[in-house]
């Protein structure tokens, strides 16, 4: 004897009154809708970021490229030819330095598996990647910022979800870069960035999780990444696994600005902390105001920079 | 278990004044088995065979081709009438001829999931075959992180409760994409335990569960068991939002049940006066011992549990009988591992009596006992048949005895047990759209993936789209492409409990000083008390009972919600003394009424504290002392409506030689059994008092018994006229001449929810007469409207 559910009340029947009892609770100022299309930069291009708008299969995003040293704070573009003679990167004004024996029971640094795959690929073809997220783990992605070599030089590329709605053509536009390259450099990417790469890739259906045995497919991507098509799957580097077992015993932590702090000698002054980062996301989506992205896009490269100065002094580079 | 026998013994004992004031025999009756449509694959026949299940009762067989047929069910048989067959036997069958499938199973307590996964091992261990191929897996709270990504990955039947799939399964569904993508049954036990504020949330938590499916491509089927209530088919249409079949043609068979109530002995003349409920329980539970039946006990309260246990047992001792190592107490609050021993030793026969809260009410399986010994009657018809469900063995005399403790209820029970037998359980009732629950949900399910706007209704219902309108516009959620985004990247998911209220535990540490190390750990946690209770049951001072043994709490710190205890044995136990208040913080809006009365409606807080507590002799409970407690009082803010009449209409009852407040608190008890028909709430999720402090006269305050209330008493408000009619109408219709538990008898307010009930002051039923004096004048017009007679 099957019992249907009751026929479902209609709008009218929701009391108008509790309709303005939810708003009355939770009404805060009224805010405008989030665009469609949001437009970053105003007619004159001056209050806006830089960048060009791309799109892919799935929709435009915001993508921003620029020369590694541009955002390296004290190498400013006048200073071009110190940086040549001092090399591209400063060395730590008090580096912490690694004692004999300390690079981990049995493997010494030079044999570590890790560490020969960072200097054979970081000039060639490594991909460093870090994200910033609306939250913890299992929320949207808005920017990825990545580093690679292009030119006999390192880029910066940034890509930007200018609203909730733009996730999904970042991603695919991740993944046609990372298909580019044979190493993938994070920082404690094995337990964060990139699982939440796949597992917002997996809500998007973009790709098949390699790391899931199933059907055969052909890693091509071009400018498409099917439900089947397998994702790029290359070797990962974390630098907080390389750093703790190279560095160990010589770090109050392995926080990536303690390392910073030791490495690079650099202090961040004015820096959006990472805690305040989804709410300044959320109102640069609502408002289409750029500060608090320019905020974020710095705090996000010089996370990438760093990893970037971390790598060379784990391979000893000048 | 030879019931007439034991009950001859009883008469026949020199303390036996008839207490047995009614006896029911409920007829036996044979099993029906019946072919399912097409066999099983043979090897799933080998494990049942191994099993000693060589047939399918009817029930069985129409649950396994109902769910081949690919519909949604819902399966309402007795206890123990292998229930949970019916639903691994599809599961089981798709699962071994499918690599691919998956299964989630949703209970809704911990503990009967464990229990679940034990006997699902048990039956396919013997089966290579099928053991290869089911991996079943629990995950839930308890699941350490070693194991959890194990089961995510390789186990095709997943153990939870709603509350994890709420918080941490759905919100992170891409790491369980796989599983998603194959889930082809979701089982939903115990449906009957999701009505009112909980069945509100779970009808939204499947919705969104649903939506995850069909975002990988599945459309998994429900099957869903119940105890038997009035409507379970509606209920679980509901909670799955399809149709569903019901399955309730129990084919298994049952011995003969005695169901006797049970009065407990007179003090000498005073007829009022009698025993406890429990020194009777105690007499018969040792009594059915020792002719060698395994009893059960259901007591309303903890301390109940405990008392019964320790009296049991001391009985036993005294007279150096072995006995006295067979009895045992359970309630919540025990660690894990001692229920699951206690459970286990019940179901080998290792012990032979348990004294239990309602914690053993649900389908934990202890075997079937010979009988089940219900210590007050447990404040529901469904309650009552699912504890005595408890004894019942498939062809042998099995006894339940309702031992009526002094309340009004209780002995109106005893003088009209045909009202008991022939009231049909209760109705659960359910919105899955109330605009609170919904709204909550629909942030946690925008969060795991955006909502199109275009098709919100199609999980979510008609008010879906207003809701998220608003949720917009206070920035909750965010419109972009035609699709709502979550805005806050926090898991919203874990700030919304399921339940009436938080799910913070306190730990009982039990100290031993003195103890030279090494001999016994110095500190060990023995048990964990929700903190609702927690000022009842653990203030300092206090005896702390447990599994027959007493422990003084000499600290109990509020900011790390630890209470110490130490052993001593004491001759005492003691008693907290409550206080509640009901306080209106903020009027939000009044409006005129046709009823001479002032309504209002507004925020309030209820707050309850213990005050002092008593301390009260074994066995004699003589009352030997008083102790004061200073711990802070504990508040619910809420939301209210107040409803009190002019002073011309208390006036008129005052000269007809009525109680204006008697009046009120009948009506107070209508309201709690009436306002649930309109509010679509269960009458556990409100509450009231009669109060004249906050107003200054009397009266009626009814609220939400849920943090920042849940808009219950606001339709309460807002249709007044219409309450007040269902009130009328529930008691003139009522046959009773002075007023019954189905009129103005029930509820009755008990602050000290924990405590010895025997000790308690019942309160008595109010004047019925009051109460129609007073709805009279309330209510000018005369009965129109048909309220059905349902939520009783």
């Amino acid at each position: 004897m099957p019992s249907r559910p009751s026929a479902r009340r209609a709008f009218g029947m929701l009391d108008a009154e509790l309709i303005d009892r939810l708003r009355e609770m939770n009404l805060r100022e009224p805010i405008p809708p989030v665009r469609d299309r949001p437009v970053i930069a105003d007619a004159n291009g001056k209050r806006g970021l830089s960048g060009f708008e791309e799109e892919n299969a799935w929709g435009a995003y915001w993508r921003i490229e620029s020369p590694v040293e541009a955002s390296i704070p004290g190498l400013a573009a006048d200073s071009q030819a110190e940086k040549k003679k001092k090399g591209p990167f400063k060395g730590p004004r008090n580096p912490a330095k690694p004692r004999a024996g300390d690079a981990g029971e049995g493997a010494a640094p030079s044999s570590d598996e890790d560490l020969s795959e960072l200097s054979r690929r970081w000039t060639r073809d490594a991909l460093y990647v870090d994200l910033e997220t609306c939250g913890f783990a299992g929320s949207a992605i808005f920017l990825v910022g990545l580093v690679r070599p292009v030119d006999g030089g390192l880029r910066l590329t940034q890509l930007l979800a200018r609203t909730y709605a733009e996730e999904k053509a970042v991603l695919q536009a991740l993944w046609n870069i990372a298909a580019t390259c044979g190493l993938l450099v994070t920082f404690n990417g094995k337990s964060f960035d990139w699982p939440c790469v796949h597992d917002r890739s997996t809500l998007h259906h973009l790709g098949r999780d390699p790391r899931i045995p199933g059907r055969e497919a052909g890693a091509l991507l071009g400018d498409r990444l099917g439900r089947n098509d397998a994702r790029p799957n290359p070797r990962h580097v974390d630098l907080l696994h390389v750093s703790r077992r190279y560095w160990k015993g010589t770090m109050p932590n392995f926080r990536l600005q303690t390392l910073e702090q030791r490495l690079c000698g650099r202090f961040r002054i004015a820096d959006i902390p990472s805690s305040e980062i989804p709410d300044a996301y959320a109102s640069f989506v609502h408002s289409n105001e750029p500060g608090p992205m320019r905020s974020i896009l710095h705090h996000n490269a010089l996370d990438l920079i760093t990893m970037v100065q971390i790598t060379a002094r784990l391979i000893n580079a000048p | 278990m030879d019931v007439e026998r034991f009950l001859g013994a009883i008469e026949g004992n020199p303390d036996y004044a008839g207490q047995i004031e009614h006896l029911e025999i409920l007829a036996e009756r044979a099993g029906r088995w019946e072919a399912p449509e097409r066999p099983l694959p043979d090897p799933i026949v080998g494990m049942l065979r191994r099993g000693g299940i060589d047939g399918l009762y009817a029930h069985q067989a129409a649950a396994l081709d109902g769910a081949r047929d690919g519909r949604d069910l819902v399966i309402v048989t007795g206890t123990a009438s292998g229930k949970t067959l019916c639903y691994h036997l599809p599961i089981l069958e798709t699962c071994w001829t499918d690599p691919d499938a998956r299964a989630l199973f949703l209970f809704p307590t911990k503990a009967l999931a464990q229990d679940q996964l034990r006997g699902l091992l048990e039956r396919i261990d013997g089966e290579p075959d099928v053991a290869e191929r089911i991996r079943p897996g629990v995950y839930d709270g308890d699941t350490p992180t070693s194991q959890r990504r194990r089961i995510k990955a390789e186990a095709n039947l997943v153990l939870t409760n709603p509350d994890m799939l709420h918080a941490s399964i759905l919100p992170y569904h891409p790491k369980w994409a796989r599983f998603f993508s194959g889930l082809r049954y979701v089982v939903v036990d115990e449906i009957h335990m999701y009505r009112g504020i909980l069945g509100a949330h779970v009808a939204c938590v499947l919705r969104r569960l649903l939506r995850i499916c069909a975002h990988y491509g599945a459309r998994p089927q429900f099957v869903c068991a119940s105890a038997t209530i009035a409507n379970p088919g509606e209920l679980a249409s509901k909670l799955v939002d399809r149709p569903v079949d019901v399955i309730d043609d129990d084919g298994s068979p049952r011995g003969r049940k005695f169901f006797a109530f049970w009065n407990p002995t007179p003090h000498g003349q005073d007829r009022l006066a009698r025993r406890g409920a429990t020194e009777d329980a105690v007499w018969l539970m040792a009594e059915l011992m020792r002719h060698g039946a395994q009893a059960l006990a259901f007591t309303r309260t903890r301390q109940a549990a405990e008392l019964i246990d320790r009296y049991v047992r001391e009985a036993f001792a005294k007279q150096a009988s072995p006995l006295a190592e067979k009895v045992r107490a359970y309630r919540g609050g025990y660690l894990p591992d001692e229920r699951r021993k206690i459970e286990q030793d019940l179901f080998r026969g290792d012990l032979c009596g348990v004294a239990s809260t309602n914690a053993l009410e649900l389908g934990v399986d202890i075997g079937s006992l010979d009988a089940a010994l219900l210590v007050h009657y447990p404040g529901t018809i469904a309650s009552a048949w699912q504890q005595a469900g408890r004894s019942g063995r498939r062809c042998d005399d099995s006894l339940a005895v309702l031992i009526a403790g002094n309340d009004p209820v209780d002995q109106y029970l005893l003088r009209h047990p045909r009202y008991f037998f022939e009231q049909s359980p209760e109705q659960a009732v359910v919105d899955p759209e109330n605009p609170y629950v919904l709204a909550n949900h629909l942030r946690a399910a925008a969060h795991e993936l955006p909502i199109e706007a275009a098709s919100i209704a199609e999980p979510f219902g008609a008010a879906a789209e207003p809701i998220a309108g608003i949720l917009v516009e206070s920035r909750q959620l965010a419109q972009a492409a035609g699709r709502y985004y979550a805005t806050s990247g926090q898991n919203p998911a874990q700030r919304i409990s399921l339940r009436h209220m938080s799910d913070e535990t306190y730990s009982i540490i039990l100290r031993r000083p003195g103890v030279p190390a090494g001999d016994a750990k110095p500190h060990e946690v023995i048990a964990n008390v929700d903190a609702i209770s927690a000022p009842e049951l653990i203030y300092p001072e206090a005896v702390y009972l447990h599994n027959g043994q007493s422990f003084v709490v000499r600290e109990l710190d509020l900011t790390s919600k630890v209470a110490y205890v130490e052993r001593r044995e004491t001759d005492y136990y003691t008693q907290a003394i409550l206080e509640s208040n009901v306080r209106i913080t903020r009027e939000r809006t009044r409006k005129p009424i046709a009823a001479p009365a002032s309504l209002a409606f507004g925020e309030v807080d209820v707050t309850w504290k213990t005050v002092a507590f008593k301390k009260v002799k074994f066995n004699t409970r003589e009352n030997i002392g008083y102790g004061t407690v200073d711990i802070p009082e504990q508040t619910l803010p809420t939301t209210a409506f107040w409803l009190a009449p002019d002073d011309d209409v208390r006036a008129r009852l005052k000269a007809a030689g009525y109680r204006p407040s008697e009046g009120l608190c009948g009506l107070r008890n209508l309201a709690v059994v009436g306002l649930p028909m309109i509010a679509m709430c269960d009458s556990r999720d409100i509450s009231g008092v009669v109060d004249s402090r906050n107003l200054g006269h009397s009266a009626m305050i009814v609220y939400d018994r849920y943090p920042g209330g849940l808009g219950y008493c606001e339709r309460g408000y807002r249709r007044i006229e219409e309450l007040l009619g269902i009130c009328r109408q529930l008691v003139t219709e009522c046959d009773c001449e002075e007023g019954c538990p189905s009129c103005v008898g029930l509820p009755n307010l008990r602050p000290a929810i924990h405590s010895d009930p025997d000790l308690m002051r019942g309160y008595p039923i109010p004047d019925k007469r009051a109460t129609i004096e007073l709805l009279e004048q309330l209510v000018a017009e005369p009965v129109t409207a048909c309220a059905s007679r349902g939520a009783v």
